[in-house]
């Protein structure tokens, strides 16, 4: 751009500007609009594929993944409910109904070994419960391929909007569900951590991994055990805490 | 799929239980998790634990027919202990679960005979006195735990009689027990004084009565009406 001399060269810079914004606020819209096209057209077609890829979704626990993974990834909520979308969500009527059969399962499961674990259960125990159960008694819940872990967790996503107790929690290298109103510290956290690599771990095993005192190990370990996150054995060396692992 | 040659494979089919309880269906997941035999200090998680024990110990006697434990000599046994991961319940963990937990779980431990017995052929026990394990010697007690209530077991016995047409006859308490006759019950084997408690309560209801007290109580007969 030509820089002019003089005062006129203000107004002039002024009516350049804005013809600008003007063109600028042009092209943004149309891109807008034509992004917004696409994007109709992409949720169109995901939820084709969807319809169309119906049993293999519902059947693969990889393909049931990835597929959920795309769709998070352009922010399509797979569950979405179905205000926008018409009558079901991007997976249809089906999917809403296999993770809602598996929210109720995954409720189930943890109201039942609450009292074993004081409401903290490791996702793939639970995964491991149903699927047992569902050997046990009949035959699947939806299709044979079983169940991941993303699907437990995916379902209990599915509450959250009932305003439900059951949340999502990530300890170390694994996810837990939670299903009583109680969150962990950060100390309740590293404990658990730690003892995720043995099952146990003990008051010496804290104090010479963290550099805690024998004070704050003490609470930790007497308040997770009042919690009933642990379970003691005195038949040990030592006293050990485990975490409470016996569902399936 | 409908193939008629092809010949499923094995896995796809689930194999029906050969039997009610199978061996490894009676131990349940807490088996193999060395806390389960302690006894838990938090109140909420040691009430379900009793009622876990309860489970195991009705069923395993069940399954195998067992009507009395000798504690403490039994302890070092299953259910009581589990070798695999050398863990086994402590003397008085096993007089809450037999005392308290299977009073909990509705079913009735009797303590029987007060059985002089010398205090060598008693139980050693390991016992942690501050800190350190010290061995003692408990006197052997016996207890008889009712698996199934009294009423249920006269009730069995007089569905047999009624069944095999032997009202009005006498039946020798040892051919309950022993005899081919009731082979097929499930009070075959069974402990004799349980057995005698269930045909006392018969003869209360005036459905039997004992005709001949021989030597032993095996050896007495049962006039049933």
């Amino acid at each position: 751009m030509r820089r002019s001399v003089g005062l006129s060269s203000l107004t002039r810079n002024a009516q350049t500007t804005t013809s600008y914004q003007t063109h600028g606020s042009n092209i943004r819209s149309t891109h807008i609009s034509s992004l917004t096209t696409q994007f109709e057209v992409f949720r169109a077609s995901i939820s084709a594929f969807a319809q169309s890829h119906a049993k293999e979704i519902r059947d693969s626990p990889e393909f049931r993944n990835e597929f959920a993974r795309m769709c998070s990834m352009i922010g399509v909520d797979p569950l979405a409910s179905t205000r926008d979308v018409g009558a079901n969500g991007v997976l249809g009527e089906g999917m809403e109904q296999f993770y809602w059969e598996l929210a109720v399962r995954v409720v189930e499961v943890c109201r039942k070994f609450r009292e074993e674990n004081g409401g903290v259960m490791e996702v793939s125990e639970v995964r491991e419960v149903i699927e047992k159960r569902q050997q046990k008694v009949d035959g699947s819940l939806v299709g044979g391929g079983g169940i991941s872990d993303e699907d437990i967790i995916r379902a209990v996503e599915t509450l959250s909007p009932l305003g439900s107790d059951f949340a999502i929690l990530s300890i170390g290298k694994k996810k837990y569900i939670r299903s009583v109103p109680k969150e962990l510290n950060q100390d309740q956290s590293v404990v658990l951590e730690c003892a995720q690599v043995l099952g146990y771990v003990t008051m010496s095993m804290l104090r010479d991994n963290l550099d805690w005192d024998e004070a704050r190990c003490g609470n930790v370990l007497q308040d997770m055990m009042s919690d009933a996150l642990f379970w003691v054995d005195d038949q040990a060396e030592e006293r050990e805490f485990w975490i409470p692992k016996f569902g399936a | 799929m409908s193939d008629p040659d092809q010949l499923a494979p094995p896995s796809s089919e689930p194999t029906p239980p050969t039997e009610e309880t199978s061996e490894t269906s009676i131990y349940p997941p807490h088996y193999t998790f060395p806390p389960f035999f302690t006894l838990q200090p938090n109140l909420s998680t040691r009430a379900h634990q009793l009622s876990l024990w309860s489970t195991l110990l009705t069923t395993y006697l069940r399954h195998h027919k067992i009507f009395r434990l000798k504690i403490p000599s039994d302890l070092s046994k299953p259910p009581f202990s589990n070798p695999a991961i050398n863990r086994s319940l402590r003397l008085e963990d096993a007089k809450t679960v037999l005392f308290e937990g299977l009073k909990e779980a509705g079913v009735v431990v009797e303590k029987v005979g007060g059985m002089e017995i010398g205090v060598g052929t008693g139980g050693v026990v390991q016992r942690l006195v501050g800190g350190t394990k010290k061995e003692e010697e408990v006197r052997e007690m016996e207890v008889v735990v009712w698996w199934k209530r009294r009423e249920e077991w006269a009730a069995e016995v007089l569905r047999w009689v009624e069944e095999s047409g032997l009202r009005g006859d006498i039946v020798a308490i040892w051919d309950l027990i022993h005899g081919d006759v009731a082979y097929f019950t499930e009070f075959h084997g069974m402990d004799i004084y349980v057995l005698r408690k269930a045909i006392e309560t018969l003869e209360k209801r005036g459905k039997c009565k004992t005709v001949m007290k021989g030597e032993g109580e095996e050896w007495a007969s049962v006039k049933f009406y």
